[in-house]
This record gives C-alpha cells, structure tokens and sequence, in this order.
C-alpha cells in the first residue's frame, strides 16, 4: 500500500518553503554581513581555477583581436599615438596652470587641501571573474581579507570610479559596479563656472552592444539646474562610502521628464568597464 | 557516490564558466545560465523525487557561490527541476531539437520566476531589461543543448554518470 497524501500537510509545507526563502533572500541581500563559510570555501577553492581561465582567455582574445582585426588595430594605434600626443600637450598646460593657481592663496587653500585620492592608501588588484550570472553587475578581485579589504571600501581605476566592495573572502572580493541599479552614487556635476550640482548617479544596466556601455548611468535633476552635454561628473563625497572629487563620467545627453519637473542627463563612464583588467581598493581611514 | 561527485564537479564547472569563458562569449551582457541548464540535464536523467532534491541541492550550492540572495537559485530550481521531472514523463528525451525547445521554455520559466521572486522580495534589480535578458539566456542555454546534450545523454545512459539498478551493482 503507498503513502497517504496529505494535501495540508503538503500545503503547509511548501508554504514554509516559500516564507523561508524569501526571508532568506531579503537578508542575504547585497552588503549583508552572512557569513556564508560554504561560499568562502568555495571561492577559496575555485578562485584559482578561475584566475587560470580568465589568463587564458585574455591571451587568446588579444592574439585573436590583433590577427582578426589587423585594420582596426592599427588604425586604432594611429589614433592613440595621436591622443597621447595631445594628452601630453594637455598635461603641460595643465601642470602650468596648476603652478600659476598655486601661487594664489585662496586656491591653495579652496581646492588642494580638498581630500583626493593621493591620501589615501590603495590595494592594487586584478579582476578574475566577472558579472558571473547576466543579472548582476560585479566583478571580483584577487584581493580580500587577507590583505586588508573591507566591505564598502571605493573601488578606482586608474582614471575614474569603477564601484565599491559588497562581500569580502579571505582571498578574493566582490564588487558591485556603478553600472548596476543597486550602485547608487552621490554624484554632483560641475557646471561651466565651476559650480557643483549635486544629485544621485544610478547605474540603468542597459547596454547597447558587448563593446559600448555609452548611457549606462543618469542622475536626475530639477528642471531648472543648469546641466549640459560635456560636464563633467564627480562623486560627492556624501553618503559616506566614496571620498569626493573622484571623476565618474562625461554628461552625453539630456532628456527632460514628462511631468516638467526633472531633467536626466544620461553619463557616459570614464572607465571602461569592458576592458578592466585591474583595479585599485581604496582603504578608507577609521571613522571617515 | 562517485557519481555524485562528477556531478558536483561539473556544477562547479557551471560556476566557473559564466564569470569567465562566457565574458568573452556574451553578447549585449548576456550568457548562459549553464547551472539551470545543468540542472535540467540532471532531472531529465533522474526519478521525480531524486530531480527536485538535486534541484534544491544544486540550487543552494550556486546561491553559497554567489554568496548573496541565498534561496533564489535554490527555490528557482526547485520549481524548474519540478517542471522538467513533471515534463520529462511525455517528452522524447533522445530527440535534440525537443530538447531545446523544452531547455528554452524551461530557462524562460525559470529565468522569469527569479524575476518575479526578486520583485516580491523587493530587490532593488533594474528590470527594464528584463525581457531581453529572459530571451537572451534561454535562446543561448537552448544553442548549448546541440554542442553539450549528446556528450550528457551518453553519459547518463551509458557512461560515467549512469546510476546502475540494484541488480547491476
């Protein structure tokens, strides 16, 4: 004789299945402090099998792009010789420039005691997994706890902000780019007299194409704000997780809100999130 | 037991590949979802009841990797473990282009129940992409089915991973 099925007792059941993983799901949430031992084992486990991959698969993207795409790679060297050279020009200009500012007072004490980055210690890292489902928007990195890296801790590239720690192994890091929804910033503009405008940068995590993450971050802003194509975007420094003046993005486009109230200007990054290969954690200082 | 541990080795696989091998093999940001795929393949191969266990198991493991939303995977491929070991019954699983009609259908289930669950667990995801994304990933787990299925049919009917009867043992 089989088992007798008790449709209640079954009810009941998948009922507490379902309010159990739920509740689950809501406190392992991004930035939650879970523990996780099975996860750090795993990743402790696998984090060298996927470094080795991720090794090869650089390698063999590189020879591939420089065999297939010979044209294109030249014309793209041509091009960036040609961007160095300017870049150089601009730098001079710009060492002078800040050399003259420095001679006055009130710049030396408005804006270069202001907190940057140089003050700050920074982890160099290097990426070895990246966005491992096509819902999310991290990367991880070879660095954890071992080396000093802490939850929230601001994530830079060598030119621009690229996100911030949201779970921390032994070994390895997650972190969370400003390209996902969840990687709210606070962002503020400087407008074409160098008057900041604050908002919040949200990720929209829409991508055009593999190669273009162009309009993949917008801020809000009043309809009055005087906002234009060609700002450009710093973090703020409020909220507490990133220090300010670190270079987000270019405003490309500005679309004004139906109701007349808003406008949102759509920021192209500065990083290129497809190209990373290595990144630095910035250790914030206790209490900050 | 060692079958069990081929299986969890090739899980592991699962994890691995997404997050680096399919970096390079994704287009517009979208890749396969090779645990559910893997998951289906198991339960095609298993009884009812042993396919929603491993779906469960399985599902669990890939929420540890992750490391957060911990019961997502775990109840998303449950329910997809349910509807395969619930399909499986009237379905031809030695004919490939019926298995990625079923691999499609299952993935856009399952892709769009953890849409679903994020939303209610309220989630901040951004879901304006939703629907390409569900489309993306099942058309690419469905593309894996002809490359992949024949290697894992074989294996579980005859090879490393055939689960030998009472009487074979």
């Amino acid at each position: 004789m089989g088992k007798k099925f008790n449709p209640m007792g079954t009810a009941v059941l998948v009922f507490a299945v379902i309010l159990i993983t739920m509740t689950a799901i809501r406190l392992t949430g991004l930035g939650s402090e879970f523990p996780n031992p099975i996860g750090n084992a795993m990743n402790r486990v696998l984090s060298p099998a996927e470094r080795a991959v991720w090794k090869i698969g650089d390698g063999i993207k590189d020879n591939f792009r420089a065999i297939f795409s010979y044209r294109t790679v030249k014309a793209e060297n041509e091009e960036l010789r040609k961007q160095v050279e300017k870049v150089k020009g601009d730098n001079l200009q710009l060492k002078q420039q800040v050399l003259a500012a420095l001679r006055y007072q009130e710049l030396d004490e408005g804006i270069y005691k202001s907190p940057t980055l140089q003050k700050f210690e920074k982890i160099g890292a290097t990426i070895i997994k990246r966005n491992p489902t096509a819902w999310y928007q991290i990367i991880t990195v070879n660095k954890g706890s071992d080396h000093g890296v802490k939850m929230d801790d601001p994530v830079v590239a060598n030119v621009g902000l690229v996100g911030k720690v949201v779970s921390v192994y032994a070994k390895t890091s997650d972190i969370l780019l400003i390209l996902d929804g969840d990687g709210q910033v606070g962002a503020l503009v400087r407008d074409n007299q160098g008057k900041a405008i604050f908002g919040i940068l949200k990720g929209t995590y829409k991508k055009g194409s593999r190669l273009n993450v162009s309009g993949s971050l917008e801020i809000n802003f009043r309809q009055e704000d005087e906002v234009n194509v060609g700002d450009l975007v710093f973090t703020s420094g409020l909220g507490g997780v990133y220090p300010k003046e670190i270079p987000i993005g270019v405003v490309i486009g500005i679309r004004l809100d139906s109701t007349g109230l808003l406008k949102t200007a759509a920021i192209e990054p500065i990083v290129n999130f497809d190209s990373l290969e290595e990144v630095y954690l910035v250790k914030m200082p206790e209490g900050s | 037991m060692k079958r069990n541990f081929f299986m969890l080795i090739i899980l592991a696989f699962c994890l691995i590949l997404p997050g680096t091998v399919f970096h390079y093999l994704s287009w517009a940001g979208i890749k396969p979802d090779l645990a559910m795929l893997w998951v289906i393949y198991i339960v095609l191969h298993q009884r009812p009841m042993q396919g929603l266990i491993s779906g469960f198991i399985a599902g669990l493991i890939v929420d540890m990797y992750f490391g957060r939303y911990i019961g997502l995977y775990a109840i998303t491929l449950t329910v997809v473990a349910l509807i395969i070991s619930f399909m499986q019954q009237r379905w031809y699983r030695d004919n490939i282009p019926l298995t990625m009609v079923l691999v499609f259908i299952t993935t856009a289930l399952g892709q769009t129940l953890m849409v679903v669950i994020a939303k209610t667990t309220g989630l901040n995801w951004f879901f304006g992409d939703a629907l390409r994304i569900i489309f993306g990933i099942s058309l690419y787990n469905s593309l894996l089915v002809p490359i992949t299925y024949p290697f894992v049919h074989r294996s579980f009917t005859s090879g490393f991973l055939h689960q030998k009867s009472k009487f074979e043992q």
